[in-house]
């Protein structure tokens, strides 16, 4: 349906009497992108933390598979068994040498007996206070003198953008 | 200075109020779809992501609690009142000899209390899994006519099918039947939030 002007085809006054018009389309191309913007960039800051996320878990995997921390038994090294004797010697500077991530994020690592007192921290013990932080962490064993002198530990990895 | 020439076919507009709001419309209806298939994106990766994490957990959980050594714990054996302590036992012993004590205690000749045994487990579970890694948990293993269930919100087998999406982690071991024969077992371990 077309509403119907009175007036020729010449007159300024046409372009005065699109303006309603033009004010609807406008507004409403105005409204698409500023929805469609804004839910781009929703998307890619959750796509982008998400990212941060995987990193994190990576970097967990990495210490849970770092043979310098690891228990050795007889028959090698099992996922995430760390030796109390190792953790005790380990020095961060190692850890950073080793376990590499991208070079955007610090980290921390933090190992801690959970039925006892003894607690590892390694690489950066400060986080900065502002800092938006991505932790993941999971059980561990820890293991003593012998394998059957074995604890439950708690590893946690902490990722922020340095 | 050139005039502004409108090409119309007749009097009317160019674009008369009504196009433009169904123009309008068309660009909401465009923008609200597409919104819809960035939410279902975004949703199914943040899914797939859960889940790999819960899955991951699960595995990091039973990988730990299955070699965990228990200090002390046993069993009483009521016919008798002898109290059987276990030193220095792993969980997947303990779990093991839990069936084999429930299988005979099954038959009229035997009467145990495994109470001790049975909290011993899951004390462990329970640290691993709900205190270290704030999940709900179920481990379930069956030998034979045996089950070993323990949870630390459901009391038994029926209700684990009320409870949604679960990541599992089945750890195979073997356990001899009455004919001394090898048998495999599944030790399952099932999580969630």
């Amino acid at each position: 349906m077309h509403m119907i002007r009175k007036m020729d085809d010449k007159g300024v006054a046409g372009f005065f009497l699109d303006l309603p018009v033009l004010l609807v389309i406008i507004l409403a191309m105005t409204l698409f992108i500023m929805t469609f913007t804004n839910a781009y960039f929703d998307y890619r800051d959750e796509i982008e933390n998400m990212k941060k996320y995987e990193n994190t878990i990576d970097l967990h995997r990495s210490i849970q598979m770092y043979d310098e921390l690891q228990y050795e038994y007889e028959d090698g090294f099992k996922l995430g068994h760390f030796c109390m004797e190792k953790l005790g010697s380990m020095d961060s500077e190692t850890i950073k040498k080793d376990i590499t991530t991208d070079s955007r994020y610090d980290f921390s690592v933090i190992i801690r007996n959970y039925g006892g007192e003894e607690n590892w921290t390694f690489v950066n013990e400060d986080i900065p206070e502002r800092a938006e932080t991505y932790i993941f962490y999971s059980p561990v064993t820890l293991v003593g003198d012998t394998e059957y002198d074995n604890y439950i530990g708690q590893l946690t990895v902490i990722l922020w953008e340095g | 200075m050139g005039r502004l020439k409108n090409i119309r076919d007749d009097d009317e507009g160019i674009l008369s109020v009504m196009d433009a709001l169904i123009f309008a419309l068309s660009l909401m209806l465009v923008t609200l779809f597409l919104l819809q298939m960035y939410s279902t994106s975004l949703s199914r990766t943040q899914d797939i992501a859960n889940i790999n994490i819960e899955q991951e957990a699960a595995i990091n959980i039973q990988n730990t609690v299955i070699v965990h050594n228990i200090r002390e714990t046993g069993y009483e054996d009521l016919s008798s009142g002898e109290f059987h302590t276990y030193r220095n036992i792993t969980v997947e012993r303990a779990i093991k000899n839990y069936l084999y004590l429930k299988k005979k205690d099954a038959t009229p000749v035997y009467d145990y209390n495994l109470t001790t045994l049975n909290n011993s487990i899951k004390e462990v579970y329970m640290q691993t899994a709900v205190y270290i890694s704030h999940y709900h948990f179920v481990v379930r293993a069956d030998y034979e006519d045996s089950t070993f269930f323990i949870s630390d919100v459901l009391d038994g087998p029926d209700e684990l099918d009320a409870v949604g999406d679960m990541s599992v982690a089945t750890y195979v071991t073997t356990l001899a039947d009455a004919e001394g024969d090898l048998r495999r077992m599944r030790i399952q371990l099932y999580i969630w939030i």
